[in-house]
Parts: structure tokens; C-alpha cells; sequence
């Protein structure tokens, strides 16, 4: 074990007492509005209605379950391909191939009009997205979050901000000149890059921003793995996703 | 509860104010992130979730030879017919092969059909598996079509939200449920979840396991995991962008808590599990082998003596009308050249790897034909589910070797699942369309589908149970036909009298579990009974 180890799992030992009884209570910290529960949906009461017509006060309360809606196979692709494609090909592969023909986890079953042929063999959607299978048929319309689509996503965001040709497309749409050279990491930058992402939605509190930030080690000169980084954490937030 | 990556982000906050250099409070929380996410899988919310198993007999084989108790107390009266019409267990006598009604008295009192008693070599007996199972008898299945009928066993309403996926809902696991059956997924769940489909083939550099946990299986390379620097700093982002959902009221939500998940599988949670199929599979492929080819002088009843080939008597052949060659004369040589069943120790292996783990808690197999049979011909042939004109002496021979190995399959699943410690919140639900309606000659069945049955297998029981009210005499539609075996009648279901259906199953398995009701109508056939769940009304009579 090298000497650097070996002081290091001193640390640890040392430490492991508190670091113990910090994880024994960790579920007992306070509990947010956000992280707190699994559930997808929350429940609004629409309506309490006062019935004194039975001279009894009889409460009718309406519930309604509400679930956001997630962009589904299809605006999942197109949202990436606008972010990452320069246009060189109709569908970027890596997206097609963990988006696109994921029915059974990003939603939206294929279609039997997917398969209308418009003109000669050219389809309207290619038998590469919707080759009728049982799972392509049976795919829920309004897909919840599933572990297996976070891992998908987060697969496809690694593999585009890691390909060269996919991560200058999305920096020139932050700065026509990239990457030679790269955007610097400013307040203005780091909003484009987001609302790359975020569309239709508020720009983010400047804590956000700021904490974008600190990817970069000096945001006026920025390395490529750091708008990597920036890409990629914006990529997997996930919370574009949500319509 | 707070999250997990925002506690220990805080934790390395924490770490650093103690005046530690952050590449060694990085270091010692990195340590405890993969400890803390290892345990993603086994996590008590996913470890004490109730998991459904369901056994589809895809295409209606005969119930009688497998868990249809005809004659549950031992005395009761049936009307077996002719011994020329179909029964559970062969007679010989010089070169007459009769098959007739039998049942064996199980420890417990209660009598079964004989398969039961056919335990394989180095198991635990099959009476261990039959100490948790709760047979319905006398269901009517009320739809004469195969395909729609193998739907309700799931769905029972066609289209509606199915038990798989209401048991599905009742938890997060990672897969929300997996089905490896060659029938149409029936998974509905009312979180809009999916099951992932696939089959059960498998090769030396593929497997159902491999395939399901694919999306953990991908990725895991990337820049940033390797440089827990990076990784801390992306987690500290992350948080952020909770913040910035909160802020614009985008309603609690698992994308997070499912990223976090997914993160920790992709990095060390499921490789583990892949490198467990190899032993696994080879332990339920040999369970099956050995079940399918039991050795001459064993198995009383069935292959203890010669059984006498009559190459021109219909009750041999198989469902193409063929017959054993001429050459054959003793029948136990249908399994001379090894009998297989596709998919089936596959089909359980995946099972065991990925209910046990808390991959999934849902998983739906179906039940493939006996193929391999030797008939002394060139060819060797199969036997299908769907027995209309397999005579009654194959199908007696060859389906009980099947059932047995499912047996043998279940035995060995419910050993493993009691010791990962999920057999308490485990159920095995066995369903098919519907049973048969015997040939009077013996020679084939048709779909009987008021005498269908379903069973429950589940650590929830602590004793072998029979319900359900039956015909003693079959109303007979021709002469050809003996009627359907068990075909249902009254039995006291909630506050009706009347015959057990499908969603009584489905209400059953929804009390068990907990999960969602998903039947506008039908009552559980089971209460809780201190630790365990018994039958509300343990009826089980012969009806004339």
C-alpha cells in the first residue's frame, strides 16, 4: 500500500465513528419538498364543497392526481439531435439507438401509420424506431421515471459529450467559433448552455450558475474536459425532460 | 428523507471545513458513496417489497396431472369415467396400459395428484413446496379463447391495469417487471411503468440476465467517475438543479432518486449479478434434466415397469397424429435421447437472479412444450401445451415429467428465496386459459373452461391448502367428450355463492400484497391469520 493510502485510510479510521453515526441519522435530516418521496404524483384538492342540503356538514373533497409529463421517445431524440447534430446525419446513432427505439422506457408506442410508406421505400419513421414488436406496441403513452431510462440517458449523454464532433456542435451554439477556442465559462455562456437543455422553461437562479462554475478551474479559460463536465451534469439534470 | 448524494455532499463540505485536503475527504466519502449505493438493491424498501411470480401454462395443458386435487379429502366422490378416458397415473396389466384417477396423501393430510410425490434425487422434497400452496379449485374461466384467457390471469379486466404491474407499483425497483414468455405482455401498471419483454435463449456470450440489466451494463467509463474530484463536484451541480425544479414547481418527482440509482448500478451494482447466471443456470438446467429423464424402476406408477407400446392405438400419439414406431415396445424410451424443455431453467435462473437481488419485483415465464421425444423415428418430436388429440397415455407419461420438472424448478426457487430472505413477500401465482375436457377414448381433450383452476404458492401460507366446490359428475356436451375435469360449481366467495372467478384470484393477490385493487368486482379468498394467510372458506367439496 503505498504511503498516501496508508494515510489516507489513517483518515478514515479516525474518522469513522462520526462518519458512521452521520450515515445512521442521515435519514433522519430534514425533510425537503424534493427528495423526500418516490411518489411521481401529488394530489391537489380541486374543490371542497359544504353540503348543508341534509342539514349535515358533509364534506365532498375532489382529489385530482397530478403527473408531470415526460418528453417521450420521440421529443427526447429530437431535443438531442437539435443540441448535438450538425445536420451530417438525419439521426444522431447513439440517441436513435438508446432513445428513439426505447419505446417500452421513454414512451410512446409505435404507430401502425409509423409505418406509412410516403413515397417508394422511404417511411415515415423508419422501421429502425418502430419495428412493431410487442414492446413497441404496448409502450406506455405517458412513461414515468424509471431507473433504466436515467441509466439510458446518462449512457447517451457520456457518449455525446465524449465524441468530439457532438461536443463542438453544442459549444458552437454557445459561441460560433468553437471550440478553437473554446467559449469561456461565463454567466451568459453557462445560460445558453442551459437553456440549450431547458426550453420553454425560467432561467435558473444564479446559485445554479454558479455552481456550474465550479467545473471550471478558471472560468475565463476554460479546458475542453470542463465544458465536457458542464455538458454532461446538465445533460443527465433530467429535469428537462419534465414537459 | 434526504438524499443520499446531498447528505454525503454535505459530508465532503463538512470534511473539507476540518481543514482536510479535498482529495482525502474526497476519497473517504467516495468510500462510503459505493458502500451506501451498494446497497441500492437490497435497500429494506425493495428487500421487503412483495414480488409476484407468474407461471403461465401457455396453451391450457391438463391440470389434473399437476395441481388440480380431484379428490382433495381422499373420500370424495368423482366420477373418473372409464378407464379409457383420462386420469393421472398408469395401471398395467400384462400389455393393457389403463390410465386412472389416483391421488397421494401428501404429509399434511391433504391428497394431490401423484406428480407430487415424484421428488427429484438431492432436492427437497416436493411436500416442502406443497407445505406453502393454496390450490383453487372450481374456477370458471368464463371465456372459451386462449389467447384472451392467458391475458386475464394477469389482466383480468383486458386492457386494464394488470396484477404485475399494480404489485409493481407498490415499489422502485429498478426493472418494473420482466417477461420471459413467448405469450403478449400483459404488464399494465397504473404508474405507467413497463415490463421489459425478452426470451429466454441463451449462449456463451448471452443470457435473459444480461439482457434485462443491459442499460447498467452500458456506460461506466466516462471521465468523471474515474476522478472523484469531478464526481463530487457533479453531484454538488446536481443538487443544484433540485433546487432550480423546486423553484419553478415541478412537482415532486423520482427522476433524481432514479438517477442516483441508475448511477450506482452503472458503477458496481449489477456486473455481479451477470456473473451469477452461469451457476445458477447450470443448477436449474441440471434440476430439469434430471426431472425429464428419470431412470427405468423409478417413479411408481409411471416408470417403474415397461409400459407396453400399441403402435396403432390412438392414446399414444402426439398432437400430429403420429404414433411410436413399431419398433418400440416399452414407452419409457420417449426419453431416450434426453427430453428437453426450452427455456425453462432459464427462464428460473433469471427469475431467482433478479427477484432475489431486488432488480425487479415482477417476473412472468411461460411454460414451453417437452421437446426431444423418442418415438423410435427419424425425427424426434414434441408435445404441445395445447393437447387436443394427444392420447391420454403420452400425455400421462410425458406432461408429469413435466410438471415435474416445474417441480423441480419451483422447489429450488422457493429454497433460494427463503434463504435471501424474500419468501415471506413472495407469491407464485400458476394460471392457465383453462383446463381441458377429456376425450371419452382417450384420446385427446378439448378446453374446458368452467373447470379451470389457479394455484398460489407463497411463504404467506404455512400449510397445504385445497378450496374451491367441484362437479362430481362432468355435464357432458357429447358423447365423445367425458366434460370437463373439475368443471366448477357454488362455493361461498365474500357474501355470494357462486362459482370462483378470476378476479377472486386477482382480489386475493391484491390483499396479499397490498398492492392496488384492479377488479370492479370479486372478493379475496384469503385472510390473514396470525403470521400466516389462510382460506376464508376452506371448503373444498365434490358437488353432485
Amino acid at each position: 500500500m503505498s504511503p498516501k493510502f496508508k494515510s489516507t485510510w489513517k483518515v478514515v479510521i479516525a474518522l469513522s465513528p462520526f462518519l458512521s453515526s452521520a450515515l445512521l441519522f442521515q435519514n433522519c435530516s430534514s425533510q425537503t419538498q424534493w427528495d423526500a418521496d418516490l411518489s411521481s404524483e401529488i394530489e391537489v384538492i380541486e374543490q371542497e364543497h359544504v353540503n348543508q342540503d341534509h342539514g349535515t356538514e358533509e364534506k365532498a373533497k375532489r382529489i385530482t392526481s397530478y403527473r408531470p409529463l415526460l418528453s417521450d421517445r420521440r421529443s427526447t431524440d429530437l431535443i438531442l439531435n437539435d443540441i448535438f447534430n450538425d445536420g451530417a446525419v438525419k439521426d444522431l446513432s447513439l440517441v436513435a439507438t438508446y432513445v428513439a427505439t426505447k419505446n417500452d422506457t421513454f414512451g410512446t408506442p409505435c404507430s401502425f401509420y409509423s409505418d406509412y410508406k410516403t413515397s417508394g421505400s422511404a417511411r415515415y419513421e423508419t422501421l429502425s424506431f418502430c419495428s412493431f414488436t410487442e414492446n413497441m406496441l404496448n409502450a406506455p403513452v405517458n412513461p414515468d421515471t424509471l431507473v433504466s431510462r436515467e441509466a439510458y440517458l446518462a449512457y447517451v449523454c457520456e457518449g455525446l459529450v465524449n465524441t468530439t464532433a457532438t461536443l463542438d456542435t453544442a459549444m458552437k451554439k454557445i459561441s460560433s467559433k468553437a471550440p478553437s477556442p473554446l467559449p469561456a465559462a461565463s454567466d451568459a455562456n453557462l445560460l445558453k448552455m442551459f437553456q440549450l437543455f431547458y426550453r420553454a422553461k425560467p432561467n435558473p437562479q444564479a446559485g445554479l450558475i454558479q455552481a456550474l462554475k465550479i467545473l471550471f478551474a478558471n472560468p475565463s479559460a476554460p479546458t475542453r474536459d470542463e465544458w465536457k463536465a458542464a455538458f454532461y451534469t446538465t445533460c443527465i439534470s433530467g429535469y428537462w425532460q419534465v414537459q | 428523507m434526504k438524499s443520499r448524494r446531498q447528505f454525503l455532499a454535505d459530508s465532503l463540505r463538512t470534511l473539507t471545513l476540518l481543514g482536510l485536503p479535498i482529495q482525502t475527504a474526497t476519497t473517504i466519502v467516495e468510500t462510503i458513496v459505493n458502500k451506501a449505493y451498494a446497497g441500492i438493491l437490497d435497500s429494506p424498501e425493495n428487500k421487503n417489497s412483495y414480488k409476484l411470480v407468474q407461471i403461465l401454462l401457455e396453451s391450457a395443458p391438463p391440470r389434473w396431472l399437476f395441481d388440480l386435487p380431484l379428490t382433495p379429502n381422499g373420500n370424495d366422490k368423482f366420477d373418473v369415467g372409464s378407464t379409457n378416458s383420462f386420469g393421472n397415473k398408469l395401471k398395467i396389466t400384462g400389455s393393457q396400459v389403463d390410465v386412472i384417477h389416483s391421488s397421494w396423501k401428501s404429509a399434511n393430510g391433504l391428497y394431490v395428484p401423484p406428480v407430487w410425490s415424484l421428488n427429484v434425487p438431492g432436492q427437497a422434497s416436493f411436500q416442502s413446496l406443497l407445505n406453502h400452496t393454496l390450490f383453487v379449485r372450481g374456477i370458471d374461466a368464463e371465456i372459451d379463447n386462449h389467447g384472451l384467457n392467458r391475458m386475464r390471469v394477469d389482466q383480468p379486466i383486458i386492457g386494464g391495469t394488470s396484477l404485475t404491474g399494480a404489485v409493481s407499483d407498490t415499489a422502485n425497483h429498478p426493472i418494473p417487471g420482466v417477461h420471459v414468455a413467448s405469450s403478449a405482455t400483459t404488464f399494465r401498471s397504473d404508474k405507467n411503468k413497463n415490463a421489459i419483454r425478452t426470451n429466454a435463449a441463451v449462449s456463451s456470450s448471452d443470457n435473459p440476465v444480461k439482457r434485462v440489466l443491459s442499460p447498467f451494463l452500458i456506460g461506466g467509463t466516462t471521465f468523471y467517475r474515474k476522478d472523484p474530484g469531478w464526481d463530487s463536484a457533479v453531484g454538488q451541480v446536481l443538487d443544484q438543479f433540485d433546487a432550480y425544479a423546486a423553484s419553478i414547481q415541478i412537482p415532486k418527482s423520482s427522476l433524481r432518486e432514479n438517477h442516483d440509482k441508475a448511477d450506482a448500478l452503472v458503477r458496481e451494482g449489477v456486473s455481479s449479478l451477470v456473473s451469477q447466471w452461469a451457476g445458477v443456470y447450470q443448477k436449474y438446467t441440471s434440476l430439469v434434466t434430471t426431472a425429464l429423464s428419470p431412470a427405468k424402476g423409478t417413479l411408481p406408477g409411471f416408470f417403474d415397469k415397461a409400459i407396453p407400446v400399441n403402435n396403432t392405438n390412438q392414446r399414444y400419439r402426439l398432437e400430429t397424429g403420429i404414433l411410436p414406431a413399431a419398433s418400440m415396445t416399452d414407452f419409457r424410451d420417449v426419453t431416450r435421447a434426453g427430453l428437453t424443455m426450452n427455456g425453462l431453467a432459464a427462464s428460473f435462473a433469471a427469475a431467482e437472479i433478479l427477484l432475489t437481488s431486488g432488480v425487479t419485483s415482477t417476473f412472468t415465464l411461460g411454460f414451453d412444450a417437452v421437446r426431444n421425444i423418442d418415438f423410435g423415428l427419424s425425427a424426434k418430436q414434441a408435445m404441445t401445451n395445447d393437447q387436443h388429440r394427444v392420447g391420454n397415455i403420452a400425455t400421462t407419461v410425458i406432461t408429469t415429467l413435466q410438471y415435474r420438472s416445474l417441480l423441480a424448478c419451483l422447489t429450488e426457487f422457493m429454497e433460494t428465496s427463503k434463504s435471501a430472505g424474500t419468501w415471506d413477500t413472495t407469491i407464485v401465482q400458476i394460471g392457465s386459459e383453462f383446463n381441458r375436457a377429456p376425450r371419452a377414448d382417450g384420446t385427446g381433450s378439448d378446453h374446458g373452461v368452467r373447470g379451470s383452476n389457479m394455484t398460489l404458492i407463497s411463504g404467506m401460507f404455512q400449510k397445504a391448502q385445497a378450496i374451491g366446490n367441484i362437479l362430481v359428475e362432468p355435464p357432458s356436451t357429447s358423447a365423445n367428450y367425458r366434460g370437463t375435469w373439475g368443471v366448477a360449481t357454488n362455493y361461498k366467495v365474500g357474501s355470494e355463492t357462486r362459482r370462483i372467478r378470476y378476479n377472486d384470484i386477482a382480489r386475493t393477490i391484491s390483499a396479499m400484497t397490498g398492492c392496488a385493487d384492479i377488479v370492479a368486482n370479486g372478493s379475496s379468498l384469503v385472510k390473514p391469520s396470525g403470521s400466516q394467510w389462510v382460506a376464508i372458506n376452506p371448503e373444498a367439496k365434490n358437488v353432485a
